[in-house]
């Protein structure tokens, strides 16, 4: 299904996810996320990275958006995103897709993000 | 040992803490208010302090030379505090988290980082009406990092817990023997302890309002404590952030006792909670909607209302003797 998504977009999209996988609920939420799905849309493979930011007092946000830039994300589709997050994600030119809601599946929302 | 520390704390906010913490500082004889609620500090509205000093306070943030730095990442990975960020090209600070440790300074191989200072807040220290030291530590807005700042005004204690130079003259203290016309409640709250003040061995006791929750600034907040109260309320939600609030009191040591405010006699659950557990009922305060329309407009209840205040006096002897055993521990 990833597959047929395939298309002249280059860019490693990174997606907020309440769990492991494609099948997984989308997560509102970016510093605290459980799961961030970054998945490359040429090649139609996805690696999930546990956020340690879920159990961090406070910080998560930027340190969500340095992992994510770790991992080569230039998109993030996700909820919200915090002001200091926002910063840092801005800093390394990673593009913000927010507003998405937390009842469609990561599928779902790649669709929908390749779609616009 | 003459001086005692004596710390308000709560698993979650809104519990009437500071409430308590004032109360006990208007019952104690010689005491300090310290208002380490430093997000939210509200003992003054209660305790109408006349401020006359006020310090500011800064904690170090470093300050990385982009020409040394090889972005080796070693102090991203030393910060304990999630402050620094690795964008790969560089290190870049979120100040706000930042509580000037000086790990990164200190382990940085190439030695790019230098330290700048920042105010993060002040200290305000003055005197009630009625004589109470009061001391209190305000953040500034935005800043997230509230431990160095409790910190911060907990050196004021140290400084004269030690017998160094203490924070307050004698000149100040002794204006704890004036009186006006709005104190005399207050004073004859004092008097009326007289009995219970001459068994009262400790020069100064210092009342700590800590921060709600069970956070790194309630910790350090409460650390040192002689003893601590631990605030709670009868509803579920305030059994459970008082068994977090007391795991953290056991693991640094801290001898505690429980306050149930707004008390509910028809929830059973926390006082066999507190059974099991063999932890110190101290007192319980049953809900009256009188007593928040007086914290509402700013007046400590144990002012207006005579049965409040001879539960305080009952707690203040209650703590006393826990005081003492610490003491001859
Ligand atoms: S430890 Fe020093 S050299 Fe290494 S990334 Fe940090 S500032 Fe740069
Ligand atoms: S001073 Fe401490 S808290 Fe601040 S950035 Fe350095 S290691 Fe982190």
């Amino acid at each position: 299904m990833i597959a047929e998504l395939k298309n002249t977009n280059k860019e490693k999209i990174a997606f907020t996810s309440t769990g492991g996988s494609m099948e997984s609920l989308l997560s509102e939420q970016f510093g605290r996320c459980q799961y961030f799905i970054i998945v490359d849309p040429e090649t139609g493979k996805f690696e999930a990275i546990s956020n340690l930011g879920e159990q961090m007092q406070s910080g998560a946000g930027p340190k969500a958006a340095e992992l994510i830039h770790h991992h080569g994300a230039n998109v993030v589709v996700t909820g919200h995103v915090g002001d200091k997050a926002e910063e840092v994600l801005k800093r390394v030119n990673i593009k913000i897709a927010s507003g998405y809601k937390g009842n469609i599946k990561v599928k779902d929302a790649l669709t929908e993000y390749l779609s616009k | 040992m003459k001086e005692v520390i004596l710390s308000i704390a709560s698993g979650k906010g809104g519990t009437g803490k500071t409430t308590i913490a004032a109360s006990l500082a208007s019952i104690i004889p010689n005491s300090a208010y310290i208002d380490c609620d430093v997000e939210e500090p509200n003992g003054h509205l209660l305790l109408k302090p006349k401020i006359n000093t006020e310090e500011f306070v800064s904690k170090l943030l470093p300050k990385i030379d982009p020409y040394k730095c090889t972005v080796c990442g070693k102090c991203v990975e030393v910060c304990e505090f999630n402050a620094l960020i690795n964008l790969k090209f560089e290190i870049t600070l979120i100040d706000e988290m930042c509580h000037g440790c000086g790990a990164c300074t200190y382990f940085c191989p190439g030695k790019a980082i230098t330290e700048i200072e920042k105010p993060i807040g002040v200290i305000r220290k003055g005197l009630t009406e009625h004589g109470i030291l009061f001391i209190d530590g305000l953040l500034n807005i935005g800043e997230v990092a509230a431990a160095p700042l409790i910190k911060a005004v907990k050196r004021k204690i140290a400084g004269s817990k030690n017998g160094q130079a203490g924070y307050f003259s004698k000149g100040e203290i002794s204006n704890r023997d004036k009186t006006s016309k709005q104190n005399e409640i207050s004073i004859s709250s004092i008097k009326s302890t007289d009995d219970i003040s001459q068994q009262y061995l400790f020069e100064k006791t210092y009342v700590i309002d800590s921060p709600p929750g069970t956070s790194c600034s309630m910790v350090e907040a409460v650390s040192d404590s002689d003893y601590c109260i631990l605030v709670t309320e009868s509803t579920p939600f305030g059994l459970n952030d008082l068994k977090l609030a007391m795991e953290v009191l056991k693991t640094i040591d801290i001898p505690f006792g429980v306050v149930i405010n707004k008390y509910d006699a028809s929830y059973i659950e926390m006082e066999k909670y507190l059974e099991e557990t063999k932890t110190d009922l101290l007192m319980k305060i049953p809900f009256d909607r009188k007593y928040a329309v007086a914290y509402s407009k700013g007046i400590l209840p144990i002012v207006l209302y005579p049965e409040l205040k001879n539960e305080f006096l009952g707690l203040f002897d209650t703590i006393k003797e826990k005081l003492m055993m610490v003491e001859n521990v």
